[in-house]
């Protein structure tokens, strides 16, 4: 009997859901990490990155505070903070607190905020982001709690009265778990490092937003995975992605999925989607149907929510009900994909937003609006505007939708002009 | 630090500041030792920079060249106009002015005028044995040797031929000699050949020197504005300068193709900047962060090219050497060791001692981005306060590489304090086996059944297929636990062989050889 009493809560919340489900601009937005600065651009990076979001028509933005890079200065470099006036030590709390950072914030045109945050320390070379590649103990633990709890209690006292969403998420676990194996050997280690640090930062975000009953500001907990058929696997040189057929049995193989999600709470789960949009992972080759991108992310995130239904908070379920899965990284190279033979990025972006749409994602965030300085063969040319300023015309398009700019603001300021008819 | 187009100004320039630096001279191979002495002798009495030594020692080079020329013609032709005319026709010969001007080559041109000082000792000694004459002799001989270019080029043959082509006409008396000196015009324009270049020598050289062959001023400066300040070491550094094998990877890195292998080498020093106007190279893979005509300055991309990092030391266990230029698989084998975001604290005290500031974990070891040399030592705090030595380590790319052992804050003095021997001889570079060519890579995955490409393990006398590349058709053995097996199919990207039947079960090296290369070992298991 109280199965079924379940069984028909859990309906009701998720039809409670789907109906509450707001509008595409609240649904979304783009991140900006690292990125050429056009030429024509009059302030910082941050700065003309939201400028250029909210022009588009999103209400959904994200981006990274954390040590290791400003907006303004390379990642790394030494001059980073140091027009900024700040204090030490440098936390993610006094980051939220420049200028450039503040604005996004309180920019009444952004509705929801998704912070990519890591708590910082310094190991001895300046503030960096915490160190998850030695054993996790009471000192990491008070780091990333104080930081944390720190952060919240600044925005709840800042932007406490303001209608808004602000999401606070880590980066791919995945990558980080691969990073951590890599440099230890251990994926034990990587996998408890993940699971401890995960369920202290929720823990945080919940005591905070408890203290803060009354705010309308409400901050979430966002988790985020990228692997979900893959497994990192010991390769004959360290650790890397695979995909495990069933008879592998001797090859042990770990993702946040499988290791992680099912230990740790969260009030949404954040999926970059790169496993499932950007090429099919039985052959990791990108050349294929573009009509299959959103039959795939679909696919993936039933198996997601499937995995990670029971870590859900009860905060989430309120919020979210069972469409809990935000996409939290979508987006395509032109140097891979525009010259395909099967089609280019409109085609295969349309797809993925289509099927995120349809399948309920709260959030959709599109990596990202500049390019991201050329690195070597690495993918390249992400970006909705390239080093010039200029948007790039992509293949496949029609007159009112040629590129991921016009496509996307006609999608966002109503219904989809032109999307309709890509060929 | 910056990595550009270098030329041999620069390179004794930089040699000469990491003599005034460290106190040792570079290796031979990078230049050869008495100019960049002379250049540091300079600065250090005059107070001038290095590349205002640079240019006196040069401006004494070239006039002690006209000057011994004009006295061994004395000594043959008591005439002095004969004597005029072939010092200063020689002052304009092309191989001086080249060393001066097309190639800016301090050490090429101290080598030749130290010839002519050896001539004319040797003809001093030939007139009568003295005491004075020997010494020069001797002297001129040593520092001949100190100076001789690393090698042979079509300049030092015209150099030669010249030398050949004035001696011969100025020492053996002939009678157009007679008419040569009675044509008025002959001194004066003899005088302008050498006063002219010289004059313009000394008005234009500055800035020729420093940065030839023509790096903008204003690609530098930028730099030098938007980089982090100890990053930042010139034009061409000082660390480039004793690093193993820089000759042959700069040469590529600057010559076109080769952009994947350039690539890696950049990121291997940690290179911030490159400076370049190869656009077909290096537009495609970089930024372009300032343009300054047709030079380029590119931001190379790279984890964080602090000068010291935390590194696993569990990993650097199973780190191979680089086993040459284009070893693309050990270049990414490294730098995915070492490319770390974690960057540790390094203050320098001064030119040679510097406090490293790091809080270690279990797996950490620190790379410090500072050339291996021998004279580097250093010292770690125990928890008790009490300081010992601590082992300089050498990774593949040459940079020192400390393992305290420790974790929590740690604290390292590292200081350079050379033996005399290594002040006075060059400093040595790490000489192991550098090959070029392109070596086989077996992929990651990349062996499996060639009947229904299932992964290990195998039976014995399976037929495997091998997927990789840089495998060379009719020349490649694959090697099973280091017994040779004949491959049946070799294209550039695949081989098919058979496992031996008569081989023990057990997990097994495969290695693929190819043109006289071998890949790196890959591991599999091979059941009964």
């Amino acid at each position: 009997m109280a199965g079924v009493f379940r069984l028909a809560a859990a309906m009701l919340l998720a039809v409670t859901a789907a109906i509450s489900q707001p509008g595409l601009p609240q649904r979304i937005g783009f991140y900006q990490w690292v990125g050429v600065l056009p030429a024509d651009a009059s302030s910082d990076l941050l700065t003309e990155a939201r400028h250029r979001s909210v022009a588009a028509g999103a209400r959904v933005f994200r981006l990274y505070v954390g040590a290791r890079f400003d907006y303004i200065h390379p990642p790394y470099s030494l001059r980073r903070f140091s027009r900024d006036g700040m204090r030490e030590p440098l936390t993610p709390a006094r980051i939220v607190q420049i200028p450039r950072y503040r604005e996004v914030l309180a920019d009444p045109n952004i509705e929801t905020v998704i912070l990519t945050v890591y708590p910082i320390r310094d190991y001895g070379g300046g503030p960096d982001d915490v160190n998850l590649q030695r054993p996790w103990s009471d000192r990491e633990r008070e780091l990333e709690f104080a930081q944390t709890s720190e952060l919240c209690r600044r925005l709840y006292e800042d932007f406490g009265a303001l209608d808004k969403t602000v999401i606070i998420a880590n980066s791919e676990a995945d990558e980080k778990m691969l990073d951590i194996m890599n440099y230890t050997g251990s994926p034990e280690l990587a996998v408890e490092n993940i699971r401890r640090w995960t369920q202290t930062r929720f823990e945080a975000i919940r005591e905070a937003r408890e203290a803060h009953p009354s705010a309308r500001l409400r901050i979430l907990h966002a988790f985020e995975i990228s692997l979900v058929n893959l497994r990192i696997a010991k390769q004959n040189r360290g650790f890397g992605k695979a995909l495990l057929p069933e008879s592998a049995q001797k090859r042990r193989g770990w993702n946040a999925l499988n290791d992680v999600v099912p230990h740790v709470s969260f009030d949404l789960l954040s999926y970059s989607a790169y496993e499932s949009t950007n090429s099919p992972f039985e052959t990791r080759h990108p050349d294929a149907d573009p009509a299959e991108t959103g039959v795939r992310l679909v696919r993936d995130l039933n198996l997601i929510r499937s995995k990670a239904r029971d870590s859900l908070s009860p905060a989430g379920r309120r919020a979210f009900g069972d469409r809990f899965v935000m996409v939290g990284e979508v987006g395509y190279a032109r140097d891979r994909f525009e010259h395909l033979p099967t089609g280019g990025i409109l085609p295969r972006l349309r797809s993925a937003l289509q099927a995120a749409v349809d399948w309920g994602c709260p959030y959709i965030v599109l990596w990202q609006l500049f390019d991201h300085p050329r690195d070597g063969d690495a993918a390249w040319g992400f970006g909705m505007h390239d080093r010039r300023g200029h948007v790039p015309r992509l293949k496949h398009s029609t007159d009112e939708c040629d590129s991921i700019q016009s496509c996307l603001s006609g999608l966002l300021s109503g219904g989809g002009r032109g999307w309709g008819t890509v060929e | 630090m910056i990595y550009g187009p270098d030329s041999t100004a620069q390179v004794t320039i930089q040699a000469a500041e990491h003599l005034l630096r460290f106190g040792t001279p570079v290796p031979f191979s990078v230049s050869s030792p008495l100019v960049p002495a002379l250049v540091a002798l300079a600065a250090n009495l005059t107070g001038l920079g290095a590349d205002w030594a640079y240019l006196a020692v040069v401006a004494a080079g070239y006039a002690v060249g006209a000057l011994c020329l004009y006295w061994i013609v004395r000594r043959f032709q008591p005439n002095s106009g004969i004597a005029l005319w072939g010092a200063l026709t020689y002052s304009a010969a092309p191989s001086r002015l080249s060393c001066l001007y097309g190639q800016p080559d301090a050490p090429r041109l101290l080598f030749w005028t130290l010839v002519l000082v050896c001539a004319l000792a040797a003809d001093s000694l030939r007139r009568g044995f003295s005491r004075r004459g020997l010494v020069l002799l001797i002297c001129g001989l040593v520092l001949l040797i100190g100076t001789m270019p690393g090698s042979v080029t079509d300049l030092d043959a015209l150099a030669l031929l010249e030398l050949a082509v004035l001696v011969g006409m100025t020492c053996w008396k002939g009678v157009w000699q007679d008419h040569l000196v009675k044509l008025s015009m002959v001194k004066p324009i003899c005088t302008a050949l050498f006063v002219m270049p010289s004059l313009w020598s000394f008005a234009i050289y500055p800035s020729l020197a420093y940065h030839a062959p023509a790096m903008p001023e204003a690609a530098v400066t930028w730099v030098r504005m938007n980089s982090d300040e100890p990053r930042v070491q010139g034009p061409v550094s000082a660390q480039a300068l004793v690093r193993p094998n820089r000759e042959v990877i700069d040469r590529m890195i600057e010559s076109p193709g080769r952009t994947r292998e350039s690539l890696l080498w950049l990121r291997a020093y940690a290179a911030e900047y490159l400076i370049s106007m190869d656009w077909e190279k290096f537009h495609p893979v970089f930024e372009c962060v300032c343009q300054e005509g047709e030079w380029c300055v590119y931001r190379i991309p790279h984890p964080n090219p602090a000068q010291a990092v935390l590194v696993s030391r569990e990993r650097r266990q199973a780190l191979k050497p680089i086993r040459g230029p284009m070893d693309v698989e050990g270049l990414e084998a490294y730098l995915s060791w070492a490319g770390r975001p974690e960057v540790v604290g390094v203050a320098w005290h001064d030119s040679t001692s510097a406090e490293i500031r790091a809080d270690l974990g279990p797996a950490d070891a620190i790379l410090v981005r500072e050339h291996a040399l021998p004279g580097w030592r250093a010292v770690v705090q125990e928890p008790s306060g009490k300081w010992t030595p601590l082992e300089i380590q050498q990774d593949p790319a040459g940079f020192i590489l400390l393992d305290p052992k420790t974790t929590g804050p740690t604290v390292i003095q590292l200081e350079y304090d050379p033996g005399w021997l290594d002040r006075v001889t060059p400093a040595s570079l790490t000489k192991g086996p550098f090959v070029a060519g392109d070596f086989p890579i077996i992929s990651t995955d990349g062996i499996a059944d060639a009947f229904d490409y299932t992964p290990a393990p195998f039976k014995r006398g399976a037929v495997l297929t091998i997927f990789g590349r840089n495998f060379v058709a009719d020349h490649t053995s694959v090697f099973v636990g280091g017994a040779e097996t004949t491959p049946s199919y070799v294209d550039s990207n695949q081989i098919n062989f058979q496992l031996p039947l008569s081989m023990t079960p057990g997990t097994m090296d495969i290695v693929v050889e190819s043109d006289g290369r071998r890949s790196y070992p890959y591991s599999v298991e091979v059941i009964g």
